[in-house]
């Protein structure tokens, strides 16, 4: 299976990335860090939004960046989905945004290409 | 860690470069942008040490680049990288004061070697710590020198830059300001560090002012302004004020960051609550860390950080903001 995050993942101090579409689904988990939250639990967590409201809120926004006390979410909204970082706080957050940058015409090709269903699988 | 602003438009070779910096010994940051309007953007923002530049680029080229860090930041080293490399081409930008001309492809051992050339000529004169810089400057001036001379604040870790041909101030800069008013105020700092290069980029003289009259200037300014710093101090001791929390963080906010980079306006708004308390539940699964801060871009291109407290305290900023040292005042 291809791994789609690979080089955003290999920056230093990222802990992982994922990709949830419009309707929450998790549609890529790709950790690489200690601390990233299994699967099941990010799984739950994406059952408890809204997200009928976070595609609301997202129409008017771009990116996003979590600030918590160790960690950095940096969140951003493309045509199909959200693509989420998860990062500790020393993380240059430009090579993060121009790698997602990099990451986005990919991300769309493999939609127009195969469908992100077939594609794509959990490990 | 030194800041190193890439600006190619091929992403290829800036792909090539994260990972050669990646792996390399961690000392240097690189900020990538993909034309020389978008360096100019980054270079109002961020300190940059030395950029690494593209000749052909969509919107502002190599040469244009060149020529606004000569008017502007004539201080910081540009290397340029071309895949269409001309004897004549090379001539002229060297003349015009690039620092260095590499052609595609490019050999990176030599090029990381030529960043950290640069990095070591800015302090081959030498450092002074803990130095007087008025003394400093009027032994440069008596002896001639030619030199650029990077001052550091030890209090605030600021930093300005001198420069001086045959013993004359050519040019004087802190961050965006430049000129006359930033050698007033680099004059009146004190406990500060010199790194001193034996050289000095700038070809045309942009102070035309002795040093002496600077200085006597910058002194007057100096005491000028710590008089009018301790009547407030002693108005403000006699009436104590209460301060709301958006009036104590602007007022936090403006005593950590003296210039407000960026800070345009702050005030309370709960219409961020939903999206604070779905964003804060990301942080449960993080261990249950707080939500300390978020920060939004959005398609308006306005730009925000919002405190989560009980109203949600906003802090409309602009692109130019430094947002990791708001985080940092934040945090603190």
């Amino acid at each position: 299976m291809k791994e789609i995050f690979t080089e955003l993942n290999s920056i230093e101090n990222v802990q992982g990335s994922l990709f949830f579409s419009i309707d929450g689904e998790l549609m890529i988990y790709e950790a690489v860090g200690e601390n990233i939250p299994s699967k099941e639990i990010i799984e739950e967590y994406s059952g408890s939004l809204e997200w009928e409201f976070i595609n609301n809120q997202f129409k008017e926004i771009n990116e996003a960046e979590l600030i918590f006390i160790k960690h950095r979410v940096y969140i951003r909204k493309v045509d199909h989905g959200f693509i989420l970082v998860l990062m500790t706080l020393e993380t240059p957050i430009e090579v993060v945004r121009l790698n997602t940058d990099l990451l986005i015409p990919e991300l769309d090709s493999l939609k127009k290409n195969k469908g992100f269903r077939r594609f794509f699988r959990f490990r | 860690m030194k800041n190193i602003l890439v600006v190619d438009h091929d992403i290829t070779f800036m792909k090539m470069i994260a990972k050669k910096f990646e792996s390399g010994t961690k000392q240097f940051n690189p900020i990538f942008v993909k034309d020389g309007a978008l360096a100019v953007n980054q270079l109002k923002k961020t300190k940059i040490d030395i950029i690494i530049s593209a000749l052909q680029m969509p919107k502002m080229d190599g040469y244009s680049l060149l020529e606004f860090l000569n008017l502007n930041y004539p201080d910081i080293p540009l290397i340029i990288i071309t895949a269409f490399g001309k004897p004549k081409s090379r001539e002229i930008l060297m003349e015009k004061g690039a620092s260095a001309y590499f052609v595609k492809p490019v050999n990176f051992d030599e090029l990381i070697s030529k960043i950290k050339d640069l990095k070591e000529e800015k302090s081959n004169g030498g450092i002074l710590r803990s130095a007087s810089l008025e003394m400093f400057a009027q032994l440069v001036e008596m002896e001639q020198k030619t030199c650029t001379i990077r001052i550091k604040r030890e209090s605030d870790g600021k930093e300005g830059v001198l420069c001086f041909k045959e013993g004359e101030i050519y040019f004087a800069r802190i961050g965006n300001l430049k000129g006359l008013e930033a050698a007033y105020k680099i004059f009146s700092w004190q406990n500060v560090t010199l790194y001193i290069e034996n050289n000095c980029r700038i070809k045309k003289k942009k102070i035309n002012s002795e040093l002496q009259a600077l200085l006597l200037e910058a002194m007057r300014l100096k005491d000028e302004k710590e008089v009018k710093k301790s009547s407030a101090k002693n108005k403000d001791s006699r009436e104590p004020q209460k301060l709301s929390p958006v009036d104590s963080l602007k007022k936090y906010i403006e005593d950590n960051l003296p210039d407000k980079t960026g800070v345009l306006d702050v005030y309370q708004d709960s219409s961020w609550s939903e999206f604070i308390k779905s964003s804060s539940m990301l942080g449960l699964v993080f261990k249950k860390e707080d939500l300390k801060a978020c920060y939004v871009s959005k398609v308006d291109s306005t730009n925000f950080i919002i405190v989560p407290d009980k109203e949600n305290t906003v802090l409309s900023v602009s692109s130019k903001c430094d947002r990791e040292k708001i985080y940092k005042i934040l945090m603190d």
